[in-house]
């Protein structure tokens, strides 16, 4: 069978499977193992299924193993613990108060205090999913509690995680740096504006959604708040400061990687909720209960995608579609729109990582070779894989913002309001394609 | 029973997740405090990893926790959906268990050839791929259970296939 | 029966498409086009997207994929035997590690049978080159400077680093430039042009010449099924490209080594890098600690019923036979 029309037709009855309900890991996972079946049983003109059965259940195996078996992952249950620790021992409920006392009179404010907490977090994390996982477990639960409107409270954070890899550290930029051979700290300071201004659309986004439709984020009924009541609640949120400065300055001044600051964080966060003896054992036992279910789930999901990448690599499409962007001679602005095409698919399916190693081998000689800035390109490829987190069918950051609400909010209703960041992320997409100093002032003033 | 054994299989992940915060901090601490670190801790993190992540599956599968896209689903109708449930369950079912049977391969292999991995301590590589295989194996069994379950609810048309929730 | 079409074998490569070993590998993909008329053929699936270097063994042996690039340190039970080339014997040549492994690989019985065991055949030897050091602050001069340095290290050579009282921190090769941005580690073990395509002398001030070893236990292995399904002809041109592969990847090696190590100390993009030679005494307390990590190769390989003494023996003598030749005649590509 034509491997490209086998890996045309595995995306398709992906579509069709979630469509029908199936659970999307199932779906991944289902349809890497069919179709890399095929294809070692197509390899050779005739049909010969015993024959595939070895090569595929390596590869199902290999991916699958070799995902979760990973160091730099580990950050993800830890910030995931850090989330619920944080949030039963009532340290995120200490923050809110003070946003909302802080807050009061902006509309959308403790939306806003969450995706502007996301960008602080994105200083001490370098995975999206981290970010979100963390994120979610703090900022939903309190903003349900207000009273935001679901889909509001939810999409902010799916949306705010995705700041994760573009605000330094970053594993993404990492990886692009190796694939480029360009100064992952140039990237890195590349990131820091298009990050910010990522940041900033999220909050005008909410701006605009609150002033709207003022019941999206209703403002607090004690309007008239003292300065007094000011300085006692920041306070009162000082356990999350000092979390905040003991990693940043441990990162940043050589003391712990970014992936040991998630056990640093979780250490800490545990300490003083013991000491300030605000965390009884169940509800210990109620936050690790939570992380290993949500961690799996959403792990599970990841583990799939790798497998579905796997199976996607062997049909050669990434290669493929480069050549034939290469071959149509286009002028380059559309060749630059194609690229955004191919990677806005493929972020509909896969996840970063993957779609990293499928297509950056064959892109990057593709762009080098139109005369265009590679660190610039490399901000625009992280932009485009942050958006993927979040857009349908398969959006990690939804989910596990899914897995944090369970059925409290349907995954419906979080790509509802998506779409409005999603927008936003258009509008700062372009922004960054139109306008490379954007991404590039930083790393140039810096290194002469 | 299985309920029980597989929140205590839960139970174990949760300690793999303790396990990772106490050996990283442990070696961030005596890195700066004593000038030494953990020996082999980056193996013994991706060794936790397996644990933390795979063997709570089968409670996520038993309480039906895996994400789903139900824009269409929830306009179908009650005979349809339960159709729809019993659909997800088998094909999951048995297009996982290629899976599982590498799993079990791999275990055996780790065991016969007594691999290990290269470092200070040399440890074993079969401790990771047996909890692989157990976290895995009781996933594709509860599947199987849940996979009856539907169908057979599917089949008499009736009750919510939510039911199996309490198998 | 019509012609038979072109045979195409897909390679994985965990790394990605950039630097001296991909241009290598690009290099023995064209020439095997070339010098088969197109019959043969070789796709590369680059950064691991087919499967990870620690599964790389296994997949090739089950013909996932048809050839791979395989790390001996990340499977030490399977491929023992040919860790011989891992160790820290004073063989920093590139080229001389080649050609001996390449010997080694295909004519010693112990590694022939590890490969048979695993369904591969072997196919050409990598090297890493000469493994060196880079630091931050203050270098390392002596065997005594390593002490109390954070270093980031690995294989044997780390656990001498280890022994002399670093404080070893594990990250990957490429995690060491903001390990040394920020002070996380002191020094990381390295490999000259790896220094320059990484950036770190943007971050390091010194770089320590060890002329101790190399990682040389890198190979390019083949699913045996597959090298089995070659036609006469085409393994006549895959052994060929082959062998030349040391050849043509030693000179890129040297190339690399010798262009960084001018650039460091001329200075690149407005950063300088102390070169620092150890000095011969120094040399050999490196080497003297390194006997315990080669006796205990030897021990493992006895007990798993290889003949260790033997093969080391072999390997050594190897060195010898090539270092000899490029003493005598010069390197291939400089003759
Ligand atoms: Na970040
Ligand atoms: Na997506």
């Amino acid at each position: 069978m034509d491997p490209i029309l086998l890996g045309a037709a595995g995306f398709l009855v992906v579509l069709v499977l979630l469509a029908l309900r199936v659970p999307i890991a199932f779906a991944l996972a289902g349809m890497a193992t069919i179709c890399t079946l095929i294809f070692f049983a197509t390899k050779s003109g005739d049909f010969d299924l015993v024959r595939a059965f070895r090569p595929t259940t390596t590869l199902l195996f290999s991916n699958t193993f070799e995902l979760i078996h990973s160091y730099n992952l580990s950050m993800v249950p830890l910030f995931i613990a850090l989330g619920h620790v944080a949030y039963r021992a009532g340290i995120t409920t200490d923050i809110y108060h003070a946003a909302r006392i802080w807050l009061a009179r902006v509309p959308g404010g403790v939306a806003m205090a969450s995706v502007i907490g996301c960008g602080g977090f994105s200083a001490i994390t370098g995975s999206s999913v981290a970010c979100a996982s963390a994120m979610g477990r703090i900022c939903v639960p309190e903003m349900l509690r207000f009273k935001y409107d679901p889909r509001l409270a939810t999409s902010s954070v799916a949306a705010g995680g995705t700041l994760g890899s573009l605000i330094p550290p970053s594993v993404l930029f990492i990886i692009y740096g190796i694939f480029t051979e360009t100064s992952i700290n140039k990237l890195f300071l590349a990131g820091v504006i298009p990050g910010l201004l990522s940041l900033a659309g999220f909050v005008l986004v909410i701006y605009i959604w609150v002033k709207r439709d003022p019941s999206a984020g209703p403002t607090p009924d004690e309007s008239e708040v003292s300065g007094g009541q000011r300085s006692s609640a920041a306070l009162k949120a000082w356990p999350a400061l000092l979390l905040f400065v003991i990693v940043i300055g441990g990162i940043y001044g050589g003391i712990f990687t970014a992936t040991e600051a998630a056990a640093i964080s979780l250490s800490i966060t545990l300490l003083v909720s013991v000491l300030q003896r605000r965390l009884s054992f169940a509800d210990f036992k109620t936050a690790m209960w939570e992380t290993v279910t949500q961690t799996s789930a959403i792990f599970f999901i990841a583990a799939s995608a790798k497998m579905f990448v796997a199976f996607i690599a062997l049909t050669g499409i990434a290669p493929t579609l480069v050549a034939s962007v290469e071959a149509a001679q286009l002028a380059p602005w559309l060749v630059l729109a194609a690229i955004v095409a191919i990677y806005l698919v493929m972020g509909m399916f896969l996840d970063p990582l993957g779609i990293m190693v499928l297509t950056l081998p064959f892109m990057v000689p593709l762009v080098e070779g139109m005369g265009l800035d590679i660190i610039w390109f490399g901000v625009v490829v992280v932009k485009l894989l942050e958006i993927g987190l979040i857009t349908p069918p398969v959006g990690l950051n939804v989910f596990v913002i899914s897995s944090v609400v369970g059925s409290q909010v349907a995954l419906e209703k979080i790509f509802a309001g998506i779409l409005r960041f999603l927008a936003m992320d258009v509008i700062v997409l372009a922004l960054l394609v139109a306008f490379p100093v954007l991404s590039l002032l930083l790393p140039n003033s810096m290194w002469q | 029973m299985l309920g029980t054994l597989e929140r205590a299989l839960s139970g174990v992940a949760a300690l793999c997740v303790i396990g990772l915060c106490v050996v990283i901090t442990g070696t961030v601490l005596s890195r700066g405090l004593l000038g030494w670190s953990i020996p082999d801790d980056v193996i013994i993190v991706r060794e936790l990893m397996i644990g933390a992540i795979i063997l709570p599956l089968a409670y996520v599968t038993s309480s039906r926790s895996h994400i789903a896209v139900e824009v269409l689903y929830n306009h179908l109708g009650r005979r349809t959906q339960l159709c729809l449930m019993a659909f997800g369950t088998s094909f999951g079912f048995v297009t996982l268990l290629p899976l599982l049977y590498a799993a079990w391969n791999e275990l055996l292999y780790a065991l016969e050839a007594e691999t290990y991995f290269f470092g200070d301590l040399e440890l074993p590589e079969w401790p990771g791929k047996l909890a692989f295989f157990v976290g895995l194996f009781f996933f594709i069994f509860r599947l199987s259970l849940l996979m009856a379950s539907d169908l057979r609810t599917a089949w008499n048309g009736e009750g919510s296939a939510d039911n199996a929730k309490e198998l | 029966d019509s012609v038979k079409a072109e045979t195409v074998l897909t390679y994985a490569e965990a790394s990605p498409n950039r630097g001296a070993r991909a241009k290598a590998l690009n290099w023995f993909a064209d020439e095997i086009a070339k010098r088969s008329n197109g019959d043969l053929k070789i796709e590369f699936q680059w950064g691991g997207a087919l499967f990870d270097a620690k599964s790389s063994l296994k997949g090739i042996g089950d013909g996932a994929a048809d050839l791979g690039s395989v790390i001996a340190a990340y499977v030490p039970r399977q491929m023992h035997a040919l860790a011989v080339a891992d160790l820290p014997l004073g063989n920093p040549d590139g080229w001389v590690g080649m050609r001996a492994t390449y010997d080694l690989a295909s004519n010693n019985e112990a590694l022939k049978a590890s490969f048979e065991k695993h369904n591969v055949g072997f196919v050409a030897a990598f090297s890493t080159s000469a493994v060196q050091i880079a630091c931050r602050g203050s270098a390392i001069r002596t065997v005594e400077d390593i002490k109390g340095k954070k270093v980031r290290g690995i294989g044997a050579y780390g656990k001498v680093f280890k022994d002399f009282g670093a404080n070893m921190v594990r990250m990957s090769i490429y995690k060491a430039y903001q390990g040394l941005d920020t002070g996380l580690i002191d020094c990381s073990q390295g490999y000259t042009y790896a220094y320059r395509a990484l950036k770190q002398y943007e971050v390091a001030d010194s770089l320590t010449i060890f002329d101790w070893g190399q990682i040389g236990a890198f190979a390019i292995l083949g699913n045996k099924d597959s090298l089995a399904a070659l036609s006469d002809s085409q393994r006549a041109v895959l052994r060929e490209v082959s062998s030349e592969f040391a050849d043509h990847y030693g000179a890129i090696l040297a190339t690399a080594n010798t262009d960084a190590e001018q650039a460091f100390s001329d200075g690149i993009d407005g950063r300088k890098m102390e070169i620092i030679r150890l000095e011969a005494s120094e040399r050999a307390k490196l080497l003297e600690a390194s006997k315990k990590y080669v006796t205990e190769w030897v021990e493992k390989a006895n007990d798993s019923g290889m003949p260790g003494e033997a093969v080391l023996a072999e390997y050594q003598e190897l060195i010898a036979k090539y270092q000899a030749e490029r003493d005598e005649k010069g390197y291939p590509w400089a003759r």
